[in-house]
């Protein structure tokens, strides 16, 4: 996976100039990194709950390990995120994994597939919006 | 102490507020917008603790449980 990783090295200094360098990194925080957060925490919280409670058939045990493997590769991959925005200084580029975080989720969203878990259940729902999210952040700080 | 354990007390605890990422999201809401660089700063390392947490978590899971 390191191998995947592409690191960009994102300049906000247009927006910075803009917006100034304190509003940015609000901005990136409050708007980018905490949704994204909380996606990817909703999304972990119903798949533990819906395997504990067997709720869905095609959540087997494999999966529900191979699900839970890419998410502890995403939240690290945000937890990066959110230690180069902080110590991010008005001026200077943002370091950010945004790439490495999609390729995450997107993965999570694949296993979902493969096992025949539609997007139209709740736990497909909650991919959907991690995903989403996801896709947010490579938007509005760059990437692929 | 079980995963399933730890994150159900997790979301007790912010239902109760008790933690420091409902206290930021707390503070998020009373000021929109207007968040001092010290706030930025907490919000972004709760985000990481939790982060953290969910992550040793999800590793746990992945080995079975």
């Amino acid at each position: 996976l390191k191998a995947l990783i592409v690191v960009l090295a994102l300049t906000l200094c247009t927006s910075a100039c803009m917006t100034g360098g304190a509003q940015t990194k609000q901005t990136v925080t409050v708007n980018i990194l905490q949704p994204t957060h909380d996606a990817l925490a909703a999304f972990q919280d119903l798949e533990i709950a819906l395997f504990r409670g067997n709720e869905i058939p095609q959540l087997t045990p494999q999966l529900h390990m191979q699900i839970e493997a890419k998410l502890a590769i995403a939240f690290r991959s945000h937890a990066t995120a959110a230690r180069a925005v902080r110590t991010w200084q008005p001026g200077q580029p943002v370091p950010i994994d945004v790439n490495q975080l999609q390729a995450d989720v997107l993965s999570v969203q694949g296993l979902l597939h493969t096992a025949g878990i539609s997007d139209l259940t709740l736990l497909g729902q909650k991919a959907g919006a991690m995903v989403g999210e996801a896709q947010s952040v490579v938007r509005q700080l760059g990437g692929q | 102490m079980d995963p399933f354990t730890i994150i159900t007390l997790s979301t007790a605890l912010i239902k109760a507020g008790f933690t420091t990422y409902a206290q930021i999201k707390a503070t998020l809401a009373a000021n929109k917008g207007t968040l001092t660089d010290a706030q930025v700063d907490q919000i972004l390392d709760a985000l990481i603790a939790d982060d953290e947490i969910r992550a040793k978590v999800a590793d746990d899971e992945a080995k079975g449980g």
